[in-house]
């Protein structure tokens, strides 16, 4: 299975944001979006997640066309951007939440996203008492919890620490081996470079 | 799917989130509308008519017309804060977890349910205030309930149901 982008242009307001990008996402490989704030990294994420409905081009998934449609890609979770929860609940009432939406999953499996995250020690802290860091551990719990088939990582790791950060870099290798398609984005290069098998930079609306 | 939770978690993030700002003023109104049906120098005696309007039974006075239109307001913004908080909020969250049409009918009863709720404990709590100086009309009070629903029946239908059956037109929220 794979997802091709095929020249997907954005504009907003009649300014160019993403310009004539095409890439294709296989299974078992880690791409990187790389470039600087306001590059259209987030945008592109948005888009393949089925959140924006690109100008002109095409999102196909395992061969069909997903731009259009009110559906999404299935089995697909994300992180954009900013994660925002519930501020009066804990981290683990929180993803409770979301996880009873699709009910596929008990607490165990919720606890076992937030050791991977190494959150498991805050989970019953409410998120408005969440640093940055913690904020964005819970955004990746709430994204692998339900071992999707496809994981989409904005800026991760903004704010967390190394240890934390090393101990998801490894999951997310292991998670590849498994087969899945994970996409990621930084403006750091170095976050990048030690796992993804293909680095895009963003410049401009272009991508290479 | 269940996303029931999720969408009466939206309506307590909402009411305490807006508390200050939404109540205070309510029970300023509310307050207005005692003081001047007291008319506390007594000159005017209490009847059962200047109280009715505090439950939205009659309508005959521009204060009555500002309670009013204060309700409907007040109902018109809790609507929008309500049917648009995840699309400030994560909307990767629960899109890609759960049919967004099913998701946005399932969220309009939940509202419907907590507007009805708040019809109710507003009317009892005016009730029992003015024991004894009024009496139940069940066909004012179900107005009231119908005014409120149509409303946020017609901002449903109108502005939230189109956007939510194509999410892709969310753009418009977008400046980076």
């Amino acid at each position: 299975m794979k997802i091709e982008v095929k020249n997907v242009c954005k504009e907003f307001k009649g300014i160019s944001i993403l310009t004539d990008v095409n890439m294709t996402f296989e299974d078992g490989k880690i791409y990187g979006f790389q470039g600087r704030n306001g590059t259209g990294k987030s945008i592109l994420l948005k888009i393949i997640c089925g959140l924006y409905k690109p100008t002109s081009g095409h999102i196909f998934y395992d061969g069909k066309e997903y731009t259009k449609r009110s559906e999404y890609v299935p089995n697909i979770r994300a992180l954009i951007e900013k994660p925002c929860f519930f501020p009066d609940l804990t981290g683990l009432e929180n993803l409770k939440l979301l996880a009873k939406i699709q009910n596929k999953i008990g607490e165990q499996e919720i606890l076992n996203s937030l050791e991977t995250v190494n959150l498991i020690t805050e989970k019953d802290k409410k998120f408005s008492k969440y640093s940055l860091g913690m904020k964005q551990k819970l955004g990746i719990a709430q994204v692998i919890m339900e071992d999707p088939h496809i994981l989409i990582l904005d800026e991760p790791f903004n704010g967390v620490e190394k240890e934390s950060v090393e101990k998801i870099k490894k999951y997310l290798l292991k998670e590849k081996e498994k087969g899945k398609i994970i996409i990621l984005t930084s403006h750091m290069e170095s976050d990048l470079t030690s796992i993804a098998d293909k680095i895009y930079n963003f410049d401009g609306g272009k991508v290479e | 799917m269940n996303s029931l939770g999720y969408s009466f978690q939206i309506v307590k993030q909402i009411f305490k989130g807006g508390f200050y700002k939404i109540f205070l003023f309510f029970l300023f109104l509310l307050g207005v509308n005692i003081f001047t049906t007291y008319n506390i120098s007594n000159i005017v005696p209490i009847t059962i008519d200047s109280i009715r309007f505090l439950l939205g039974l009659t309508y005959h006075s521009l204060l009555d017309l500002i309670w009013l239109m204060y309700q409907i307001g007040l109902t018109i913004y809790l609507s929008y804060l309500y049917f648009f908080y995840e699309i400030d909020n994560s909307p990767e969250f629960i899109f890609l977890r759960t049919d967004s049409y099913h998701f946005a009918i399932k969220k309009y009863f939940v509202f419907v349910i907590c507007l009805v709720l708040f019809r109710i404990l507003f009317y009892l709590f005016a009730h029992f205030v003015f024991l004894g100086n009024i009496a139940f009309s069940l066909s004012v009070f179900l107005w009231n309930i119908v005014l409120h629903v149509s409303i946020v029946t017609t901002i449903f239908i109108c502005s939230v149901l189109p956007i939510l059956i194509n999410l892709k037109l969310l753009n418009k929220n977008h400046s980076k």
